[in-house]
């Protein structure tokens, strides 16, 4: 385990047991982004399994890919009350679908699943960053009292958004990053790759602590009972 | 193999230039978003000063209200009440009876009518029985003076409203209601409301004699409305011609109550 994983599992976990502390304040969006790091926690190792005994882990991406975009389709439905208007809800859903499809189509019929997701990868990344764009115009619209740096929806936001905008832009560039990779594995001391494995990393570091954030910031949920007791 | 330079720095310049970005957008959402939360909490204080201003002319109308109630209505019919009862002369028991039993009649009749009075001081009449009951309650009154027969329609499609809309809903109501009884020699008003998922309409028609909406000469009563509009986020059309009655259409986001919770 090299520091490029470290930074990607401290995170993943340091968010995961930020979530279990705080499991029962968690809403509906953010139990469901916990859902999706205790995947990520299995997934690591099994991946890791993968290309230890097959050499080719890049089923994964494909599997992530597609559990990345359900979740986080969620987590938006549930967080922005404009999809609770049944106009918008309905254009939400179908355009998720249509994602999704695309995304199954691509893996199952058009490349192997043993070769690297990166068409899925790209719509699943422009998705969400327009999703994300929709979210900041939507807190600019309707801005609370509450300090940005309390919002979860913010810290979530900018983690989703910071982690697709720059795997959208890996992808866009891959064909041009392809021959730096390649040499990379030809010549271990080239350090162009590095600088793109760094953005990534940063890229899954913003997100995964801003997850971890988000859920340190929810509050205890008041029972009826402790209400009753109060008053 | 070694790669092209230029080909290896093209990507890593988009890169820097791309992070560079980013960070710059985050930036100044940041910045976008504090100013907004400064607008928004001025707007905010502007609307509970509003609030207030509104619920103080509410009162000041429903002691209007009450006053020409009590000289227009009560005070007639305890005319009539004194007038019935001076009619009795102990002379034809038949006749004095029937008289005695008017009277009765009367004072029950004024007894609903100081219950009614009394229902419309209660401070807290719109929390507790809601816009539509509130104006119902009202017309109902409007309608027992005789010069006008105002009626609510769609009512049952009323969402459940935030109770500070409520207030600035219903002094707007008052105030047409108002210019309705005042100027417009209507004889029959109708409040429609109308609501889908996403808006409320209401639209407030009278038969009256009209005006020329396209003057852009305006009274208090009708800068008052639109001012009240302003402050709910509201978007107010107002129709008229002269002798073909007037349309004051109102339509309000749905969500807006969640605004005004913010």
């Amino acid at each position: 385990m090299d520091v490029l994983d470290v930074l990607y599992v401290g995170p993943v976990l340091f968010s995961f047991v930020s979530g279990l502390v705080k499991i029962k304040a968690l809403k509906t969006p953010y139990f469901l982004l916990w859902i999706l790091l205790l995947y990520l926690l299995f997934e690591y190792p099994f991946s890791r399994y993968l290309a230890f005994k097959y050499h080719n882990n890049l089923i994964m991406s494909h599997i992530n890919t597609v559990l990345m975009m359900v979740i986080y389709s969620g987590y938006y439905y549930y967080e922005l009350k404009i999809f609770q208007i049944k106009k918008w809800k309905w254009i939400f859903v179908i355009s998720v679908l249509l994602v999704l499809v695309s995304q199954l189509f691509h893996s199952l019929f058009i490349v192997s699943l043993w070769s690297f997701a990166s068409f899925s990868i790209m719509l699943e990344c422009f998705y969400m960053v327009f999703l994300a764009m929709i979210t900041f115009v939507y807190m600019l619209n309707k801005p609370m009292q509450l300090s940005l740096y309390k919002q979860p929806l913010f810290w979530v936001n900018m983690g989703s958004f910071i982690y697709h905008a720059i795997n959208f832009f890996y992808f866009t560039f891959f064909s041009s990053i392809l021959p730096i990779l390649i040499e990379n594995i030809e010549n271990q001391q080239n350090q162009q790759f590095n600088y793109f494995e760094t953005l990534l990393t940063i890229s899954n570091f913003l997100m995964y602590s801003f997850i971890g954030i988000s859920f340190l910031l929810h509050k205890p949920k008041i029972s009826q009972k402790n209400v009753a007791n109060v008053s | 193999m070694l790669v092209n330079e230029q080909n290896v720095m093209l990507p890593v310049i988009a890169g820097s230039i791309f992070s560079v970005l980013l960070v710059l957008f985050v930036i100044y959402f940041i910045v976008l978003y504090r100013k907004k939360q400064v607008e928004f909490e001025w707007e905010r204080e502007q609307f509970k000063q509003q609030l207030l201003i509104t619920e103080n002319e509410i009162k000041e109308q429903t002691l209007k209200n009450v006053a020409r109630e009590l000289h227009d209505n009560l005070g007639q019919v305890a005319s009539l009440l004194k007038i019935n009862l001076g009619l009795i002369k102990f002379e034809n028991q038949e006749n004095d009876l029937q008289k005695i039993n008017d009277s009765k009649g009367i004072v029950q009749q004024m007894i609903l009518d100081i219950k009614a009075l009394s229902s419309s001081l209660n401070g807290r009449k719109l929390q507790v029985n809601g816009l539509a009951n509130t104006l119902k309650e009202d017309f109902e009154r409007v309608n027992h003076l005789g010069h006008l027969d105002v009626e609510l329609i769609g009512d049952d499609k009323l969402p459940k409203l935030n109770a500070e809309i409520q207030v600035f809903l219903y002094r707007i109501f008052q105030e047409i209601t108002n210019n309705i009884l005042q100027h417009s020699q209507a004889t029959s008003a109708k409040l429609i409301i109308d609501s889908d998922e996403e808006f409320t309409i209401f639209e407030f028609v009278d038969n009256g004699i009209g005006f020329d909406a396209s003057t852009n000469v305006e009274g208090n009563g009708m800068s008052n409305i639109r001012d009240r509009c302003k402050i709910i986020k509201a978007e107010l059309i107002v129709d008229s011609k002269p002798d073909q009655g007037t349309s004051f259409k109102i339509k309000i986001k749905n969500n807006a109550n969640r605004e005004a919770e913010n």
